[in-house]
């Protein structure tokens, strides 16, 4: 299976040079999922230094190509070819039977990793009983301490082995701001340093192309600003290769960055430089979200915002007529605690019929669990919540629902074994319809892309007189955005009250563009 | 005294079985039913080659030790496939095969009859023949095995062990081998419970199956998870609690009809109020799945 180029001494000076550059190409890759073809027949090249954005809408494919690039899934077809090490690498499908019985020539993420490839996942998938440190050495290669002969008879030199590495981490670590939480528990750090320290786990692995799956999202507007110049600074200090795929919202920051746009559609995919994609109609894609706050409160409505302690901001959009609407939703003095740190405290809001109103907060305010404890999905310890003018603080979240709330948690909470018809059985009732989940009932859940499971959370949505929505948007492609942002609005001129949790981009780059 | 003595061999060996169920379950995440059958491959084989070619005692143990190490691959192959109950399950059949085999062999373990006549340790002529050489034998054993996999657990083979129990593909991910840690994770378990198995062998002198059963497995599950995991202390205050608690049982004034019942209900009691109100056991830091 591992073949070295012969026709490599037949190129020419100049064809060597620009050969040399390609860390990573792909021919003819083809992958299909129960007779649904994702990828058909794809062939690119990543040279050396390349930052590359990958895109596509919903199911197109992105993560099943990020996927077989870092070997946690085989293609049904095609020629993969990695030279980011001296030595290249090519792997063919379909295969042969008899070399699936070859022990060490498998397609497996741990010998992509050894060929240079890095990943950072979506979901970040750090080692939470370890410290931020461990996490970084931890993936140090080639250990002789990872040998337990070794590190039972040669206590000497893995002690050496471990402070060099150490000392590495740190330095990366240092380098991302994250030197003063060294010895932090990786589950008691924020979900930015969390991704910091992901993409400093993949570097210190020694990861030449980095494949990282929306590495901004869920990020508030300073997050943003830290990954993408630590990211910045990898690419040009260090000359690694990155693929980065980014939420709609986010795509305009990252085409900073950016000097290729592969774009996934139908199962082709299509390779332009930023200049070229910035040019296309893509580019305007993702929501304006306060452009769209003024439509909800239309032209003869007001849009008013106020801001809280700790960084939060309250948007409401107020259409004519609904200042002095009856008040769907009172909280007074909530408290609310998760183990022993106390979330809210004593927080307060007040709801009108036929109004949007949304929370900007930065990450790790506690905008979930405020939603959380309105829902009654966790308990709060004091304060009350008055629904329609009934007190509801005491009930439990079915009761809540009964009365009329809808809630969209953040978490992608579909059930992996349903498909998705039992999903919509399941449901009391659809109230808004993306068409795509009709024609495949037939799927299980755990097969869909990030996207399509949140539009399947979004479908299964009981119509009710308040939705509760935490980051509604997240993983939609702009129709799907566009489509849901109407649907919205469109409750809202049903006299509906509308309550949305958002990350905060005050300091992004994002809100100048008016964008999201 | 001596029956103090007793209790300290006791609890020498369990010491050794313990620690070496929680580089299992602990640190590896793998959750073993299969390791009463490893303690007693060890006891039968240091046994036999003590009986049958009248070896001494450590190259009685090195035998058990490589035969253990190389039938871990029963339980530690299906692990490269299998996780959560279904491993259980596989580890369950391995636990069923090994009594069985013990049982039913009758040529080569005498099968329920069992082996008579095991002689004690002895090094270098010295035969640890009081019940305090033995005492101190098995005492420094438990001391030389605890310190091994202290080491182990502290070293970065510990931590990749750790990594892989929090997130297997995200260790593969960074270009770690984690069949090949769990192969090692498992031979080295299976090992220490077969060092287990010959002491408690040379110093009950008569082994059968019934030490060996499905009961036995879960009376070590249970340490391990009352102490707790993810830790050093945790197997250490597990053993030493289910080793001391049937014994200050003996001191409570219960009928001897009744007495094995009671014991074992305030066993199944321990465990349930366990799992409630401390899931990570009394002294461990990882909160079992």
């Amino acid at each position: 299976m591992t073949t070295r180029f012969a026709e490599e001494e037949l190129m020419s000076d100049t064809e060597k040079a620009s050969q040399d550059d390609v860390v990573l190409s792909a021919r003819g890759l083809s992958k299909a999922f129960g007779g649904q073809i994702v990828l058909n027949d794809i062939s690119f090249t990543l040279k050396r230094g390349e930052v590359v954005l990958l895109r596509g809408e919903n199911g197109s494919g992105k993560t099943t190509l990020l996927n077989i690039l870092t070997g946690n899934l085989k293609p049904d077809a095609g020629e993969l070819h990695f030279s980011v090490n001296s030595a290249r690498e090519v792997f063919r499908w379909p295969r042969r039977w008899w070399q699936n019985l070859n022990p060490f020539d498998h397609f497996t993420p741990e010998r992509i990793a050894w060929e240079g490839v890095g990943r950072v996942w979506q979901d970040i998938r750090l080692f939470p009983t370890m410290t931020v440190l461990d996490n970084v050495v931890l993936s140090s290669p080639k250990q002789a301490g990872e040998n337990p002969v070794m590190a039972l008879l040669r206590l000497g030199r893995i002690n050496k082995e471990e402070l060099y590495n150490e000392e590495k981490a740190g330095r990366w670590l240092n380098s991302l701001g994250l030197g003063e939480r060294l010895h932090s528990s990786c589950d008691k750090i924020s979900l930015g340093q969390m991704k910091r320290v992901a993409i400093a786990r993949a570097v210190q692995a020694g990861a030449k192309i980095l494949f990282l799956d929306e590495p901004l999202s869920g990020l508030d507007g300073v997050g943003v600003a830290e990954v993408m110049r630590y990211l910045d600074a990898l690419v040009r200090t260090d000359g690694l290769t990155i693929v980065l795929v980014e939420h709609v919202f986010n795509i305009p920051r990252v085409l900073d960055l950016a000097t290729t746009v592969w774009t996934l559609a139908d199962g082709g995919l299509t390779v332009e430089n930023t200049e070229a994609a910035q040019r296309s109609p893509r580019s305007d894609e993702g929501l304006r979200l306060h452009s769209w706050l003024n439509e909800v409160a239309g032209p003869d409505g007001k849009v008013v915002s106020r801001d809280l302690r700790g960084g939060v901001r309250l948007t409401t959009a107020i259409p004519k007529g609904t200042e002095d609407a009856p008040v769907a939703l009172e909280v007074t003095d909530l408290v609310v605690r998760r183990g022993y740190r106390t979330v809210l405290d004593r927080f307060s809001i007040c709801l009108r019929k036929g109004q949007l109103t949304l929370l900007e907060s930065p990450n790790g305010w506690g905008k979930s669990t405020l939603l959380d404890a309105i829902a009654g999905v966790l308990p709060a310890q004091s304060g009350e919540i008055v629904f329609n003018g009934d007190q509801i603080h005491a009930l439990a979240a079915n009761r809540r629902i009964e009365k009329g709330m809808s809630y969209l948690r953040s978490r992608e909470a579909v059930f992996g074994s349903l498909s998705i018809a039992e999903h919509q059985k399941l449901s009391r009732g659809t109230s808004v319809t993306f068409g795509e989940n009709s024609h495949n009932g037939h799927i299980k859940a755990n097969l869909l892309s990030g996207g399509q499971r949140q539009k399947l959370l979004i479908e299964m949505l009981p119509k009710a007189g308040m939705y509760l929505l935490d980051e509604p948007f997240i993983g939609l492609d702009s129709h799907s955005v566009s489509q849901y942002a109407e649907y919205l609005q469109q409750q809202i001129g049903g006299n509906k009250t509308i309550f949305m949790a958002m990350p905060e981009t005050t300091n992004s780059p994002l809100r100048d563009m008016g964008g999201i | 005294m001596n029956y103090l003595l007793h209790l300290l061999i006791y609890l020498d060996i369990y010491l050794i079985v313990t620690m070496s169920l929680n580089l299992l379950m602990g640190y590896g995440g793998l959750l073993q039913v299969a390791h009463a059958a490893y303690y007693g491959i060890g006891a039968y084989v240091a046994a036999l080659a003590m009986l049958k070619f009248g070896w001494g005692f450590f190259p009685a143990v090195g035998l058990a030790v490589v035969v253990a190490g190389i039938l871990s691959l029963a339980v530690s192959l299906p692990a490269w496939r299998f996780r959560g109950d279904y491993f259980v399950m596989v580890s369950l059949a391995v636990q069923s095969v090994g009594y069985s085999l013990l049982y039913n062999w009758v040529d080569l373990t005498n099968g329920p009859f069992g082996l008579t006549g095991i002689p004690r340790p002895s090094i270098f002529g010295y035969e640890f023949d009081t019940i305090g050489a033995v005492t101190l034998f098995a005492s420094v054993t438990a001391g030389m095995c605890i310190l091994c996999t202290v080491l182990l657990l502290k070293s970065p083979w510990g931590r990749l062990l750790k990594a892989m129990r929090d997130d297997e593909l995200a260790a593969r991910s960074l270009g770690k081998n984690t069949r090949m840690a769990k192969l090692q994770a498992f031979m080295l378990a299976c090992a220490l419970v077969a060092v287990a198995g010959s002491l408690y062998a040379t110093y009950v002198s008569y082994i059968d199956p019934t030490s060996f059963t499905l009961d036995e497995s879960i009376l070590m599950l249970s340490m391990v998870i009352v102490g707790g995991t993810g830790n050093i202390r945790g197997p250490l205050v597990g053993a030493l609690i289910l080793i001391t608690l049937p014994e200050l049982l003996r001191f409570v004034q219960i009928p001897d009809a009744v007495a094995a019942n009671v014991r074992l209900m305030i066993y199944g009691l321990l465990l349930v109020l366990m799992a409630h109100f401390r899931p990570q056991g009394v002294s461990g830091t990882y909160r079992l799945q």
